[in-house]
């Protein structure tokens, strides 16, 4: 073998050897797979729209998560006293949040029963890119059949990032750009805290009591979501440390008329600004490792109606009124790909608003190979980003793609370092194409 | 962005046979199956050492991706899925297989210890290519089975490896020097 074109022949063959009894073990398998049980996914009325947020961002937003607390004091003694009223400002600079709890969630059982069923939680995160995330997702099969639990272990430190399914034993490591691994973690974190620890504006909350609880004198704050029109609604219940304005505890309740209400989640064993806990770093990544080069940005979340497909990567509110949001769309036609065919409506998500977004395009770029565009929503009216989401929806031969997009929120002091990441990640730190956060503000 | 635009082709050609699955069409599995089963067995030969137990690891790759499917959330992602379903497959293997140490180049000709003489200098000589493939570094050694398993290497090299197509030809170039220098050192070795 001395000629390139022998040695190709002699590396084909030798590759054969995988060919040889392809056909005859497809059947095989095949007629194996016809006496499983399927696998239909039950997919909702809108499962076309549905928004295929990354797996976990979207293990996030889907499951109810749980945890109970206990808080350490970080100046137990200092004398001032924090209300409710900042909590989601506090919680955007805290350093580190250790908590544990569980969920309790109705599920089937193996004969059929239905069953309520605690599911223990925990979740560490440390800005600026670490994070150890155990969460749930409940799939209801119907017709009796046992619910589909699915357990999702997510871990992020640095440069690199795990994901494991316990259930499956899938484990998989993969390098991540540091930059990149900020944005992730903070967007986790942000999504966590409005998801589970304030649920809306906090002027939505009341002083309800003031009780001890895990040691510490707290102050009780309520709140009553989903207006019960229909009978239905949640309770949101905060003992808030009034030394240092942190929660120390966290319930929800399921509330319908006529019942009492139904604990849903409980939050617990809250440590705010401690060092990670031993054995949750550094990773563990000897064989699971997948190498990759870094080519570009990904999409944080996709969704497709027909042909059209909508991707989202982050957004970042730069004010209450104005949010950057960078998003891709096109449509395929035979092989080929033409971008920005639908240009989607955006609009406030969760909630009923008549608030007007404005919308206007800002730059366009390519990454990995695909075209991206930074558009900038601003507000009108009296409504105001607090943790509100936006919703993207492309239509196509009515047929619509939608996705959520939480903008990013930073303090005042990491706002222009975050803007900074955001632009050097897509449009490059310099050159005529960058944007720059006061001429946007204005 | 032509080449980008058959990535994402290929993206979505997984994506709908996923999605066909799930919806319960199961010959579309049959098309993922045709699609990685030569991958999945030539990484399962790697960790295995011979080829009956590759393709007996190989079946039941697929039947674990089967059952687990509905957990799938990225169907576009299925072959960077699946591969991560084959190393862990392969680590089980390689568990329950400890106590063994079975070397793939004499399994190799034990598989095919009935076959005519010429079959069996081929499969001798396949063997001695394999041997040396296994001693390139991982990423090189993906380069090279993709690009001799897949009809589009460059395109699942970046949903699998997360690799651009200049970085796959890159990585495919040094993989082929590197064969290349221990051909060399071989015939040499042969010669002597």
């Amino acid at each position: 073998m001395n000629s390139g074109n022998q040695r190709d022949n002699g590396l084909r063959n030798a590759y054969d050897v995988f060919s040889e009894d392809h056909e005859s073990q497809r059947d095989e398998l095949m007629s194996r797979i016809a006496n499983e049980p399927n696998v239909v996914v039950t997919k909702s009325v809108a499962q076309h729209h549905w928004y295929k947020l990354n797996r976990m961002i979207a293990t996030i937003a889907a499951v109810l998560l749980i945890m109970v607390s206990s808080l350490v004091l970080l100046n137990s003694n200092t004398s001032v006293a924090y209300g409710i009223e900042t909590l989601t400002q506090r919680l955007l600079a805290v350093r580190s949040l250790h908590v544990q709890g569980f969920i309790v969630q109705k599920v089937v059982n193996s004969q059929g029963e239905r069953e309520t069923k605690k599911f223990p939680v925990r979740w560490y995160f440390e800005r600026p890119k670490r994070l150890w995330l155990q969460s749930y997702g409940f799939s209801d099969q119907g017709d009796g059949r046992a619910t589909v639990v699915q357990q999702n272990h997510t871990v992020i430190d640095g440069d690199l990032r795990v994901s494991e399914d316990p259930s499956s034993g899938n484990r998989f490591v993969v390098p991540v750009d540091p930059r990149t691994s900020e944005l992730m973690v903070e967007l986790m974190i942000q999504s966590l805290t409005f998801e589970q620890l304030v649920h809306g504006p906090t002027d939505q909350f009341s002083k309800v009591r003031t009780e001890y609880a895990n040691g510490v004198k707290c102050d009780v704050y309520e709140q009553k979501l989903g207006g019960l029109s229909d009978g239905q609604g949640t309770l949101q219940r905060i003992w808030l440390n009034p030394r240092n304005g942190l929660p120390v505890r966290v319930d929800i309740f399921h509330l319908s008329s006529g019942a009492e209400p139904q604990l849903a989640l409980t939050l617990s064993n809250i440590l705010a600004n401690e060092d990670a806990p031993d054995n949750l770093f550094p990773l563990e990544h000897d064989h699971a490792l997948i190498p990759r080069e870094f080519a570009g940005i990904e999409a944080v979340g996709f969704s497709s109606a027909g042909p059209a497909r909508l991707g989202t990567w982050y957004a970042l509110q730069l004010s209450s009124t104005k949010a950057l949001v960078c998003w891709t769309q096109h449509i395929m036609v035979d092989d080929d790909i033409r971008w920005f065919t639908h240009e989607p409506k955006f609009s406030l998500a969760g909630q009923e608003s008549n608030a007007v977004l404005e919308v206007e395009n800002l730059r366009e770029f390519s990454s990995n190979g695909v075209r991206w565009r930074w558009s900038l929503i601003s507000l009108s009216g009296e409504e105001q980003f607090s943790g509100t989401t936006i919703r993207a929806t492309v239509t196509y031969d009515g047929n619509s793609a939608s996705g959520e997009i939480l903008p990013l929120q930073f303090p005042e002091d990491r706002l222009q370092e975050a803007f900074d990441v955001m632009q050097e990640l897509t449009l490059g730190a310099t050159g005529d194409n960058v944007l720059t956060l006061d001429s946007l503000v204005k | 962005m032509f080449g980008k635009g058959r990535d994402l082709l290929r993206e979505a050609i997984d994506a709908d046979a996923v999605n066909r699955v799930q919806a319960g069409e199961l010959n579309a599995f049959a098309e993922l199956y045709d699609r990685y089963a030569r991958l999945v067995r030539c990484l399962s030969f790697e960790g295995t050492g011979n080829l009956s137990d590759a393709n007996d690891l190989c079946q039941e790759v697929f039947m674990k991706a089967y059952r687990q499917l509905s957990e799938l959330h990225e169907p576009g992602r299925f072959g960077f899925w699946l591969t991560g379903i084959t190393r862990n497959a392969i680590i089980d293997w390689q568990r329950r297989k400890s106590r063994e140490k079975a070397r793939f180049v004499d399994s190799v000709l034990d598989e095919h210890a009935g076959d005519i003489d010429e079959r069996q200098a081929d499969q001798s000589r396949a063997s001695e290519l394999h041997a040396m493939i296994r001693e390139l570094p991982e990423t090189e050694r993906m380069a090279l089975h993709l690009f001799y398993l897949d009809e589009q290497p460059a395109e699942t090299a970046r949903q699998i490896l997360k690799m651009s197509q200049s970085g796959f030809y890159k990585v495919l170039g040094r993989a082929r020097s590197l064969l290349a220098e221990k051909l060399k050192n071989s015939e040499i070795a042969n010669d002597e």
